[in-house]
């Protein structure tokens, strides 16, 4: 098995779609662990047969009020940035420099 | 069981190194191992949530009130798993204008 088979195989173009929706797959997944575990613990979700409709209805609130303050975040973004690249005109601190030099 | 190297050095039509079978090997293994890595994932996580929540002061053995909290707790767990994959898969179709690929999920029965 050489380097060079292994790297036309990458360089496949329909392995490469295949791969990326597996990426991407695998981050959804993520996050939706990421989210049973927070949620979990905010909603109280308890150890019972079965599970009250506030608790299910918690959770999934739990969800979209996260993707909402995230969205908002995101959207916030670029005024956040613009607000440190002038903080750094003022008084750049030594460590500025490695980040943004 | 892992691909022999002996068959990844066949050659495939057109692109010069790996056949399709490799390649579908190769991502059936990669989805294989994804699979593995979240169900692990899922059983360390609900293990310690349902310790906590249904073990409270580990005694000599667990009890038989604990075992069958743990059960439920377990259940649950996977319950708030469904609940989330649906709403997560759902908002991302709702933001991608509905076409998406669909839900991604891996929903637990």
């Amino acid at each position: 098995f050489s380097m060079s088979s292994a790297s036309s195989v990458l360089r496949d173009p329909t392995m490469q779609r295949q791969l990326l929706a597996m990426k991407q797959q695998q981050e959804f997944q993520a996050n939706v662990a990421k989210f049973t575990e927070h949620c979990w613990d905010r909603c109280d979700v308890k150890a019972t047969a079965k599970m009250e409709a506030k608790t299910s209805r918690c959770i999934a609130n739990c969800v979209e009020r996260y993707l909402d303050a995230s969205s908002r975040l995101s959207a916030d973004l670029p005024n956040l940035l613009s607000r440190m690249a002038d903080s750094r005109q003022q008084a750049p601190p030594s460590s500025a420099k490695t980040i943004w030099g | 069981s892992p691909a022999s190297m002996d068959s990844l050095s066949s050659s495939g039509v057109g692109d010069g190194g790996g056949s399709d079978s490799d390649k579908r090997q190769i991502l059936e293994q990669l989805q294989q191992q994804t699979a593995l890595n979240l169900i692990q994932s899922l059983v360390n996580t609900s293990t310690e949530k349902c310790f906590e929540k249904c073990v409270p002061s580990p005694g000599g053995e667990l009890a038989t009130s604990e075992q069958k909290c743990v059960s439920m707790c377990l259940d649950r767990y996977v319950e708030t798993w469904n609940i989330v994959s649906k709403v997560y898969g759902s908002r991302i179709a709702r933001e991608s204008g509905g076409g998406g690929g669909g839900s991604s999920g891996i929903s637990f029965q």
